[in-house]
């Protein structure tokens, strides 16, 4: 990188002088009101090749050098790789971290601390974001409070919060015909037959509904109630109805599993989730890095995102939602013998947009190769707890954990620029 | 280094008859040098009466004593000390040696536990892989060469050696300057003085010998009187220069439980409410556990009556008197019949099966009926998926057809009865092509790139229940177990080879003429090494895991057989007694210890018939214990007081929902008239992995928590709504036969009048066929359904 775009990639990178936000601040914070916001968090399992997207190194070593070109974005001095033009242009309404670092170079460690913000532990599973969100504030309607698209929680679920905060699977909505599953009556039953059914079910369960000493009956109880009125609910039904969008804006998000999954997470923030997981996952480009992320990963998730806060910000709606891109890690600078990168956690990028985040904006950097962060590291405690900051949780709040040792909701610190 | 033999064997200690009187512990106490102290603990049975007791020595010049029981040394010599309480009296004799000599202050015995204490080591403090805040300690003090460095190298503001008391290493814990984790101890504690003092002196490493060989506590079992008793702990060092130390003020306690047993700081245990837990002590990398239990506030009266059937009521009844706690009633017919059922055999009775049974007036029909399922091919099949499973098979690039070799080779042989140790030697030595039987050739194949240490690590925790993965990377932190003894472990595997042709069937493992493992540390190839053993040189024209499965199936192998029978005995009666199944660790001690020896014995010393074992839980009182919990068992999740309700596991619900309706499930990949539990690889049904089928990628226990996906399932899906759409009721019946077949098949028993009353009031209103499927509908939706209990 030369000397001019340096400094101005200072510029554009000089927010606040510390970088996490007081103790005192966090805790006049803490005082007040949670804040009504909704999370849509975009998660590249594998991990994002940082230098190969938000973190070109044009002037590296040659053997780490990516083969692609870098582009110019809407802020002035900041630089993408070529095959994000289009969130290059939406560049003004994100803030890029470029220096996210930590220490778990497997898959399992990685995601289970960038999803939950706590180190994986053999005995105590840590509840994930949404899950914790679906705890603190619960569902705003008779929707979840908590969705996954297109599913899956082996460490995106609620852990020792218990089973009532997992996210409800919603299915792929790029497929043809998308509906959710088992959200509708079955073909001949109505309403007044399913009120049959259930006061009969009652009847047969009050044989043994006393011997339970847990609260595993009680919560199937609760889930049969909840479960009816998401059937029953127009709400859901019309939030679920990806068809009802207007073709061209479907293309604009992509007619892939991210593009149509961050359509849907957006209907349903409309609708009233608060917090939507879409997940794309093998990032894990170990061979052939370049053409996947050229032909397939980079363009799937540059239409997807760049549509996604476009569409947020025309409808007012970026401001009470928080959009958040991350993968588990980065991959090597160097590339390897089977022209793939591995697993790289010492240094990795990320966005992050809306809920009142100034966009536009740089913060951190790795250093001349992207091997390791030159400034300002973030650690993923510390972006964790900037969400729940973010939407007025309290960081202090300690839970019963499943081995009864209390657990502090978030290790790290608000981070002052956001 | 106690082995775990020795360990195992003082976990059966039980204190079930006590000696009148009162017990002074240690009863001889050996003070070396002028640091040494002593806590005491008095006991009357198994009361701690310390506080109690009147303290005396017969020559107050040797030694002193406080009234709570400490003892220091003051000049050399001999005498007694004697208590006196209103229970009795006690003696214990005194020695005290090099009371002059104040050695130097050791930095591996005296500072790094202080660490760890202090809570500095913790893993989620500067014990973090990553430190915190730029300063790094071992894990509980298991390197403490690592320690060292890290306290006196860097800058060297850690140590101040000009001005001892302005070290940052006393600054920060004492809160003197700013410290994110808060105060530790104070200026002037103890912990303070032993710092200081050992940077006066220079701040010095030790040589040899001060090396921590064990770590013992005292006592190693208890039980409370009640709510509010306390009791002290007593912890003992042993180190490698053979002499050993009370190290009660030095050590970490941790309750597994904090909300039946809290303890302090200094080792005083408190109880909080009834139930059992352990407290863990650890120093060093050393941790013990001493169990705790608190018995309901009311002796339980009905022990004497309650019938024994086997070994097996003899150990959990006498277990439960103990703890106040009376068992749940004998179940009846219907719960024993459909509970033996999905347990044995993962289904139903038909419905004659079920009339006959419930018929019966024969005194054995129960023990009859356990011989009749376990003879049956289905339960072959049930145990035959669960080993697939716990092998992970058909994960990877041998994928379905090597899992069916796998389910195949077990299912034959569990029909045939071979010895458990049979089968686990014949996995141990496989070896050929993947996908070519009949023998388990694709046992090694767990996944693409597996190596000796993948290898060790599933073989350890799935036929020793150990989980030796943290030794991997770095010792134990809640083991004895090294990274030495991993690798020797990994050693026996270093000759298991791949024979990799590309996209080709011929794909194996074989086993090749050289091969070794080389230690991460020292880049040195290690040798094949026992658990808690010798080592076995290896030998290029011998199959060194012929050894291996020697030592590791041999009756005196006191990890094997126990491991099996707590599997066994989870999938009966629902907890192992070591939960989770693979983690036996010193500090997670079984909940009957004298139960899970009794069971292995009889495995190993039945030539590891699995079938006798199965017999033997089946035919216990406890197996066939009634659900219904009463008032003194309500809260018992540990001691089988009754029949832990528990969900169907995935395979069970969609064979039994099959089974019901009479309309069979189809799964692609496999022939029509495949069962679920016949399904040895994949999960080609939505709901058999939204029921928590597991993909197999980890050595994991499945999920059984519910959730609102499945309620949908249930409700909703297509799975019992295909099947209820094919549903036809038997024209040759009645309605009132109609109704007790639905039930009998279902639920293993006729309507309650309830039931019927309102479904023969609905027949009389509405399609006889709608009204039917409506029921099914609520019956396979009914927790009465849906678990076994």
């Amino acid at each position: 990188m030369n000397h001019f775009s340096r400094r101005a990639f200072l510029k554009v990178g000089s927010i606040a002088p510390f970088g996490y936000l007081s103790w005192g601040d966090v805790l006049r914070a803490q005082g007040k009101p949670k804040k009504d916001i909704s999370v849509i968090q975009l998660w590249l399992g594998g991990g994002l090749s940082h230098i190969d997207s938000f973190d070109p190194k044009p002037d590296c070593d040659a053997k780490y050098r990516t083969l692609f070109k870098t582009i110019p974005t809407k802020v002035d001095g900041l630089q993408f790789c070529e095959h994000l033009p289009l969130s290059a242009k939406q560049a003004d309404k994100y803030v890029v971290i470029r220096s996210m670092t930590h220490k778990e170079g497997s898959h399992e460690k990685a995601s289970t601390l960038l999803l939950t913000g706590h180190d994986e532990l053999p005995t105590i599973k840590h509840p994930a974001v949404g899950a914790v969100v679906s705890k603190e504030f619960g569902p705003r309607n008779e929707l979840p409070a908590f969705v996954s698209i297109p599913g899956g929680r082996s460490r995106n679920g609620s852990g020792f919060l218990g089973p009532q905060y997992n996210p409800f699977a919603a299915g792929d909505p790029n497929v043809p015909n998308y509906s959710v599953r088992d959200l509708n009556l079955p073909m001949g039953v109505d309403w007044a037959r399913m009120e049959g059914r259930y006061s009969l079910l009652s009847l047969v369960d009050s044989n043994i509904e006393k011997w339970d000493t847990s609260t595993t009956f009680e919560s199937i109880d609760s889930y049969y109630k909840s479960a009816l009125e998401l059937v029953r609910s127009p709400r859901a039904k019309k939030a679920f109805d990806i068809a009802a969008e207007p073709e061209k804006l479907r293309d604009a998000y992509g007619r892939t599993g991210m593009g149509q999954g961050c359509l849907l997470a957006r209907r349903l923030v409309e609708a009233g989730v608060r917090f939507i997981t879409v997940s794309r996952g093998n990032w894990d480009h170990h061979t052939n890095v370049f053409p996947n992320l050229a032909n397939e990963y980079l363009p799937e998730l540059d239409r997807a995102f760049a549509a996604l806060v476009e569409d947020l910000a025309g409808r007012g709606m970026l401001d009470s939602t928080l959009v958040l891109v991350t993968g588990e890690f980065g991959r090597t600078p160097e590339i390897n013998l089977y022209g793939g990168r591995d697993h790289w956690p010492n240094a990795f990028s990320l966005a992050i947009a809306g809920a009142g985040i100034q966009g536009g904006r740089v913060w951190g950097a790795s250093d001349q190769n992207g091997m390791f962060v030159q400034d300002n590291p973030v650690e993923a405690q510390d972006l964790i707890a900037t969400i729940f900051y973010k939407l007025g949780i309290d960081l202090d709040k300690e839970y019963l954990s499943n081995i009864g040792r209390p657990i502090k909701m978030a290790h790290g610190k608000p981070l002052a620029f956001l | 280094m106690r082995t775990a033999i020795e360990i195992l064997a003082l976990l059966v200690v039980t204190p079930a008859a006590w000696p009148a009187g009162i017990s002074v512990y240690p009863a001889a106490v050996r003070l070396q040098g002028a640091r040494a102290t002593q806590v005491l603990v008095v006991n009357a049975g198994e009361r701690d009466i310390t506080a109690e007791c009147e303290f005396r020595l017969r020559n107050p010049t040797i030694a002193a004593v406080t009234k709570d029981g400490v003892l220091t040394a003051a000049s050399d010599g001999r005498t007694t000390l004697s208590v006196t309480c209103k229970e009795g009296r006690a003696a214990a004799s005194v020695t005290v040696a090099a009371a002059a000599e104040k050695p130097q202050l050791s930095f591996v015995k005296d500072v790094v536990p202080i660490f760890t204490m202090a809570g500095c080591a913790n893993s989620n403090c500067h014990g973090s892989i990553r430190g915190q805040a730029g300063f790094k300690l071992s894990l509980f003090g298991y390197e403490p060469d690592d320690d060292y460095h890290a306290i006196t190298g860097g800058d060297g503001r850690r140590i101040n050696r000009a001005e001892p008391e302005k070290s940052l290493i006393l600054a920060k814990p004492t809160f003197q300057t700013q410290h994110g984790g808060g105060v530790r101890f104070a200026v002037g504690s103890l912990e303070y003085r032993t710092i200081l003092e050992w940077i006066q002196g220079g701040a010095p490493y030790d040589s040899a010998g001060s090396c921590i060989v064990s770590l013992s506590v005292f006592p190693e079992e208890r039980i409370l009187s009640g709510e509010g008793a306390t009791h002290q702990l007593v912890a003992t060092a042993k180190y490698s220069d053979g002499t050993s130390r009370d190290v009660t003020h030095l050590v970490q306690y941790a309750s597994n439980n904090a909300d039946v047993v809290r303890v302090s700081a200094n080792g005083k245990i408190k109880a909080l409410r009834p139930g059992e837990t352990a407290v863990m002590v650890r120093t060093l990398g050393q941790a013990v556990a001493a169990r705790f239990y608190i018995p309901q506030p009311q002796p339980a009266e009905q022990y004497s009556r309650a019938p024994r059937n086997n070994y097996i009521d003899e150990h959990v009844f006498a277990k439960l008197e103990r703890l106040h706690i009376n068992p749940s009633p004998l179940a009846g017919d219907e719960h024993f019949l459909r509970r033996v059922y999905l347990d044995a055999i993962g289904l139903l009775p038909t419905e004659a099966e079920a009339a006959g049974f419930l018929k019966s007036a024969d005194p054995l029909k129960r023990s009859k009926l356990i011989d009749a399922l376990l003879a049956r091919t289905e339960f072959s099949e049930f145990w035959a998926l669960k080993f697939t499973e716990l092998f992970r098979a058909g994960t990877h690039e041998a994928g379905q057809k090597g899992a069916r070799i796998i389910y195949q080779y077990l299912k034959r042989s569990f029909q045939g009865n071979k010895p458990y140790h049979k089968i686990v030697t014949e996995l141990l030595l496989s070896q050929g092509q993947h996908l070519f039987g009949p023998q388990p050739t694709s046992f090694y194949n767990i996944s693409r790139d597996s190596n000796p240490a993948d290898h060790a690590t599933n073989i350890s925790q799935v036929f020793l229940g150990l989980r030796m993965e943290c030794a991997k990377c770095h010792n134990h932190p809640w083991e004895k177990w090294t990274q030495n003894d991993f690798y020797g472990f990994a050693g026996f595997f270093a000759r298991v080879a791949k024979k990799e042709v590309y996209q080709n069937d011929e794909n194996g493992h074989y086993y090749a003429e050289e091969g070794a493992v080389e230690h991460p540390k020292t880049k040195k190839p290690v040798s094949p090494k026992y658990l808690d053993g010798a080592i076995e040189p290896d030998q290029p024209e011998k199959d060194i895991r012929e050894y291996l499965a020697r030592w590791m199936t041999s009756p005196q192998n006191p990890f094997f057989s126990r491991a099996i029978a707590n599997r066994v005995w989870k999938h009966y009666l629902g907890r192992g007694l070591v939960e989770e199944v693979d983690d036996f660790r010193v500090t997670n001690p079984p909940t009957n210890p004298g139960l899970l020896d009794a069971l292995a014995a009889d495995l190993s010393g039945r030539g590891y018939d699995l079938r006798h074992l199965i017999r033997v839980i089946l035919n216990s009182r406890t197996y066939q214990l009634s659900g219904e919990p009463n008032d003194s068992n309500r809260d018992d999740t540990l001691n089988y007081s009754r029949y832990f309700l528990r969900r169907m596991l995935a395979e069970q619900m969609l064979d039994t929902i099959s089974q019901v309706t009479g309309v069979a499930e189809r799964y692609r990949g496999y022939p029509p008239g495949t069962r679920a539990m016949q399904v040895y690889s994949g999960s080609p049904s939505y709901m058999l992995s939204a029921f928590g089928r597991l993909p197999r990628d980890t050595i994991c226990e499945r999920d059984h928590q519910p959730d609102i996906a499945q309620t949908l399932h249930l409700i909703s899906g297509d799975t019992i709504h295909k099947k209820l759409a094919q549903w036809k009721p038997d024209p040759a019946l009645d309605e009132e036969s109609q109704l007790n077949r639905l039930f009998l098949t279902s639920l293993a028993r006729y309507p309650r009048p309830a039931e019927r009353a309102r479904l023969l009031a609905d027949l009389k209103q509405r399609d006889r066929r709608e009204v039917f499927q409506d029921l099914l509908w609520a019956i396979l939706n009914s927790k009465e359904f849906l678990y076994n209990h």
